[in-house]
């Protein structure tokens, strides 16, 4: 029965649709990439910096960290780059370059390397790195002191702070199409807003991100905003405000929807990103940071693998 | 090769294929040597019955050990050229029997006498090895099946080998229907066929039951479920709750088989080339896989695949002269540049398996058991034994994890360890 012509064998299925991890990382990156652009058209060519930089080092840093690790070498995969990416933009255009280098080492070696590299991530790479960042050296991610002397010609306020210390009276002046057009200060790529929407609504239609945990988070952060606005309108925003200001549609698109962090079943994420969103306005108005999505994701990711058990039964289980 | 949808914000639809060609299937020439497989190991050549050389009649049973009630009913007469030992997949020991054709041998009459009156001892002793496959529950003669379903969906994509039979073979069908009806006692016999070919299956005798167009719908855990509303429990078979599965060419060679006392030799396949081109042939059963791929013009090369059964569930094969077996529905030829690759990939928990699962099972959990050898808890806590063994989980995961491999792995030493620790406990 045997014959000298080689045949391949393998075990069923015999067929694959064709997803694949680097199209999932490459197609977030492109879409991410709008943002990004508006930023870099705003503030420059320091911003272009930041950005470069940072992924760069986040592949290099994911380089090095296979090497020590003795993995085989993923940086194809596209992963690194996209976590280089999404930090750099929430980053301030001025970023010190060594803060950078830093803050990739984070979120690529200790946040996502040491647990096991892709898909052992307890955390969001990305979010691990900023948090840390924050609790370090407060000013680099203090938009005010970071963007003071840029001149862009709008008002340069961080609308986060401005809410958060000085009452909605200072944040009129915002309107909702100067939020969604990115005329605030904010991270280099996180504030322009209408490029976010765009982005996660071909994410959420490509698939490639679950549509539950964008649209609940989204829906808990205007819920709770909307409650505490109703409460106290000249100490609290608006609902509408804190969607578009500092990191809630990053947070939501691009934070919450990590894939390793978050859950998977269809009540669970609903869970998932509706505590995120009512945790975000609820460090922002009654914390003590202007900005809660940093803490409120981590917080998530940190019930994610219990709320991931409220799930269907089996077909068939008998207990 | 079906790929994923540019939009991707629900599970993709599968769809089976329907029955497009019409035509008769092409005959493919009888071939000069058989190999058939009898379902036991080769183990000790001393309790061998059969021998290198002895003369085999058409139909004539053939039972290489003294010890087992293993056989294959030959269905060209020769001689025996080789008796060899054959391992397939998780290990399974078979033994194949290789028959040098020759056309002028006499036919066998032993069914023929002993299977005038229909029972279910004359169909158990003769008609094992009938094209389609004879389930063993059917002519159990201690147990009765509640329900025998005729299944004449094709489980896999592609494949039109079932509903062809349906659709072109209803009087054979109806014939066995009412053999199948005398001698298993079974309570129902239900005929279940995709939609379209509903109405002209109502003539059979059987209960009609129409089976969805998504895949895996004809999956028998999905037919035992969707169409008789019995959900299968985990770790249990469809026969183990008294339902039993037969295809329709089964059926009508039983019918075939007590009218007119010969036993069909044909098996009909469903050939899927290279180029996609489907094609119905009917061959000899024991032919070597090649032989049909040459009668339709297909060849194929080094680091092809060659694929028996289907897309999603079939077994893929090492070599051309594997024979078409009393179950191959489905020849599948896959170029090696469409042979997509499997990786060792961490599961990213991106969730496409949970989303398109139709046993509901956490498949991302599941995999971090199986792939760290905890069988044991898999099988436990995570819903391994509630698989249904559709393929769809692998079909769809973003990481290129073989997960339906470690899934069938996994129920495979799950059920050795329960037969180790019954063994111990003795």
């Amino acid at each position: 029965m045997h014959s000298n012509k080689k045949l391949l064998v393998s075990h069923a299925p015999f067929w694959h649709d064709g997803t694949s991890l680097s199209a999932k990382y490459y197609n977030i990156m492109l879409v991410a990439l709008i943002p990004t652009i508006a930023g870099i058209l705003t503030y420059g060519t320091p911003a272009l910096g930041v950005v470069c930089l940072s992924i760069s080092t986040a592949i290099i840093w994911e380089y090095l960290m296979n090497r020590v690790s003795r993995q085989p070498i993923s940086i194809g995969d596209g992963n690194a780059a996209l976590i280089g990416l999404l930090l750099a933009m929430m980053f301030p255009a001025t970023m010190p370059w060594w803060a950078v280098i830093v803050g990739t080492f984070v979120a690529v070696v200790i946040a996502k390397g040491i647990f096991g590299g892709l898909g052992a991530n307890p955390f969001n790479p990305v979010v691990i790195s900023v948090a840390i960042l924050m609790v370090s050296w407060p000013d680099f991610l203090d938009f005010n002191y970071m963007l003071a002397n840029y001149d862009t010609g709008f008002n340069m306020a961080y609308p986060m702070v401005s809410a958060k210390y000085f009452g909605t009276g200072t944040i009129a002046g915002f309107s909702t199409m100067d939020l969604l057009l990115g005329r605030q200060a904010g991270g280099l790529g996180t504030t322009f807003g209408l490029g976010i929407i765009i982005a996660g609504i071909y994410l959420m239609a490509r698939g490639y991100i679950r549509w539950e945990i964008v649209v609940s988070f989204l829906a808990g952060v205007f819920v709770t905003a909307l409650l505490f606005n109703m409460g106290d309108s000249t100490q609290y925003a608006g609902p509408m405000f804190h969607l578009l200001s500092g990191y809630t549609l990053m947070g939501a698109v691009f934070l919450a929807t990590e894939d390793s962090s978050s859950p998977v079943n269809f009540i669970p994420m609903l869970i998932y990103g509706a505590c995120g969103g009512l945790l975000t306005v609820l460090i922002r108005n009654i914390g003590v940071y202007p900005d809660g999505v940093i803490f409120a994701v981590l917080i998530i990711n940190l019930v994610n693998p219990l709320v991931d058990k409220i799930r269907p039964k089996a077909m068939g289980r008998v207990a | 090769m079906i790929k994923r949808p540019f939009f991707g914000l629900v599970a993709p639809q599968l769809e089976y294929a329907g029955l497009d060609t019409a035509g008769a299937p092409q005959e493919v020439p009888a071939p000069s040597r058989i190999t058939l497989f009898v379902d036991a190991p080769l183990n000790r050549t001393d309790s061998l019955m059969i021998a290198k050389g002895d003369a085999v009649k058409r139909g004539q049973k053939v039972v290489p050990f003294a010890n087992s009630p293993a056989y294959t009913v030959s269905p060209r007469g020769g001689t025996i050229a080789s008796i060899v030992s054959y391992t397939g997949n998780f290990g399974k020991k078979l033994t194949a029997v290789v028959i040098e054709v020759d056309e002028n041998t006499e036919a066998d009459n032993k069914f023929a006498e002993a299977g005038k009156t229909p029972s279910k001892e004359s169909a158990a002793e003769f008609l094992g090895a009938i094209p389609g496959g004879l389930p063993r529950e059917l002519v159990d003669v201690e147990t009765v099946p509640e329900t025998v379903v005729v299944a004449g969906a094709d489980e896999d994509f592609l494949s039109v080998t079932r509903q062809y039979t349906i659709s072109s073979n209803m009087e054979g069908v109806k014939r066995g229907v009412e053999i199948l009806k005398k001698i298993t006692g079974a309570k129902n016999i239900v005929l279940a066929v995709p939609g379209p070919l509903a109405a002209g299956a109502s003539s059979a005798g059987a209960e009609v039951k129409t089976v969805g167009d998504q895949y895996p719908a004809a999956n028998p855990h999905m037919i035992a479920k969707d169409c008789l509303g019995k959900v299968i429990p985990a770790g249990k078979s469809c026969a183990d709750e008294g339902i039993v599965f037969i295809s329709p060419e089964a059926v009508a060679a039983v019918g075939q088989a007590y009218a007119e006392g010969t036993v069909s030799d044909r098996k009909l396949v469903t050939v899927v080339k290279k180029s996609g081109e489907k094609k119905l042939l009917s061959a000899v059963i024991g032919t070597a896989v090649g032989e049909v791929l040459a009668a339709c013009n297909e060849s194929v090369d080094e680091n092809d695949r060659l694929v028996l059964g289907g897309p999603m569930t079939g077994d893929a094969v090492y070599t051309e002269s594997y024979p078409v077996c009393t179950d191959t529905d489905l020849i599948l030829v896959q170029d090696a540049t469409q042979i997509p690759d499997v990786a060792d990939n961490a599961c990213i928990n991106c969730g496409a398996c949970v989303r398109i699962c139709p046993a509901r099972i956490p498949v991302n959990v599941l995999i971090r058991y199986l792939e760290a050898g905890s069988y044991g808890d898999a099988a436990d806590n995570h819903d391994l034994l509630s698989c249904i063994e559709c393929g769809l989980c692998s079909f769809v995961c973003t990481a290129h994890i073989p997960i339906f491999q470690y899934i069938k792995l996994g129920k495979y030493e799950f059920a050795r360890s329960i037969a180790a620790e019954a063994d111990n406990a003795q």
